[in-house]
């Protein structure tokens, strides 16, 4: 089902759900609940995220080729055979660099006009 | 630990509740994430009862309550639009298929009062209300036709090429409607009625110029520039004979032929885009 001509750049910018779904994948293979965790921690909670969102979102990201289902367990004696683990494609890797370059564009920008203070500060 | 928790009555009756919601999915949907998402509730169920208790139970079900009724109508929606544009780009299929039948079968009966005109075929009992029904249905048919080839193939032809036939869906039976409503008081307005196919047709030529570039078709691309060049060109030909000595429609012969390749490429084109409308749907059903 991976699109293999899609565009990178066509996808972005991304959903806040499919970016942080991305995200929580660039460093390595996760089950469903596993994402969760990581983007609940990774956003502080901001981005809830339930069953009904996650499997939808991951259904169009399979559907688009940005993810695909690992055959790789990461420690079969503690795992649970029944779930699927999750991993991002090449395009994935691909769409979620160029988003995240588009990002940190912006938030040069707006640190250029003296909007981020508070990194500045901590930088100093 | 976990087993025991899971015995739980408030957990195993919300898992139980959960399992029983989860119909509320479309069947592919739930016939491919269904098991995962229970299994994934039932996670956040033993997570959100050892955090906080019954507590964290009643925080757990009001933010799936939301993310339950935002998924549903997400996907419901998503799947109702699979089904309309796959429905809508096959009946616009066949639409093309019969603008093709509609437009040759114009010409024929033109072409053969013409040339015979002690029989009166234009006003015979059979060919009539086909006649008719062909001239008024003809423009509105391959309106259908166009919209059908930039729903299905306008992203991959580029934006200009969607472009091209939404001008072509818009403007021909636009013109085509002043020709209907104007003849009614001034009946020299009726060829816009002929002039709006034509500018149909013409984009439709245009968009086939870029689809020989972007190759949008899983085959046929030179389809849609072979049956959309023909009216536009017979139609100017004509409009530039008939200004330089008032001869037009003189030669019917030389005529034939390139008809004959515009209707042979609107039922194919049309074909292929219906087909493709089963492809569609197969891939969204997957």
């Amino acid at each position: 089902m991976a699109n293999t001509l899609t565009n990178p750049e066509d996808l972005l910018p991304l959903t806040p759900a499919v970016f942080n779904i991305l995200l929580a994948l660039a460093d390595g293979e996760k089950h469903g609940y596993g994402i969760m965790q990581e983007v609940e921690a990774n956003t502080n909670g901001q981005i809830p995220m339930g069953p009904g969102t996650l499997y939808g979102s991951i259904k169009r990201m399979l559907k688009a080729g940005l993810i695909k289902e690992s055959d790789e367990r990461p420690d079969p004696s503690m795992d649970d055979q029944r779930r699927k683990y999750y991993q991002l494609s090449g395009l994935g890797q691909q769409v979620l660099r160029l988003e995240v370059e588009r990002l940190a564009a912006q938030v040069q920008v707006a640190r250029a006009k003296n909007l981020l203070t508070y990194g500045q500060e901590g930088r100093t | 630990m976990a087993a025991h928790l899971e015995d739980l009555p408030s957990i195993a009756r919300s898992v139980k509740f959960y399992r029983f919601l989860l119909v509320l999915y479309p069947a592919d949907f739930r016939q491919e994430y269904s098991g995962q998402m229970l299994q994934l509730f039932r996670d956040c169920c033993l997570r959100a009862y050892r955090q906080n208790g019954l507590l964290g139970m009643v925080r757990l079900w009001a933010v799936t309550f939301i993310d339950l009724v935002s998924s549903l109508i997400k996907e419901h929606m998503q799947k109702e639009t699979n089904m309309s544009k796959s429905t809508f780009i096959r009946i616009s299929g066949w639409a093309l298929v019969l603008a093709g039948v509609a437009f040759f079968l114009i010409f024929l009966v033109y072409y053969l009062d013409e040339a015979n005109p002690l029989l009166h075929i234009m006003s015979a009992y059979y060919v009539t209300p086909l006649y008719i029904s062909a001239f008024y249905a003809g423009p509105l048919l391959l309106s259908a036709g166009l919209l059908g080839l930039r729903t299905r193939y306008g992203e991959t032809a580029s934006p200009a090429g969607s472009g091209m036939l939404l001008f072509g869906a818009l403007a021909g039976p636009a013109l085509s409607l002043v020709g209907i409503i104007g003849s009614a008081s001034n009946d020299s307005l009726w060829i816009y009625h002929i002039y709006g196919p034509s500018v149909s047709m013409l984009f439709l030529a245009v968009f086939g110029i870029i689809a020989l570039d972007s190759k949008p078709l899983p085959r046929g691309n030179a389809l849609p520039l072979l049956a959309g060049i023909v009216l536009p060109v017979i139609m100017g030909v004509g409009l530039i004979l008939g200004a330089i000595d008032g001869v037009i429609d003189r030669h019917p012969l030389v005529l034939y032929a390139p008809l004959a390749i515009q209707f042979l490429s609107m039922v194919a084109l049309g074909i292929i885009l219906q087909g493709d409308a089963s492809e569609q749907e197969s891939l969204a059903a997957a």
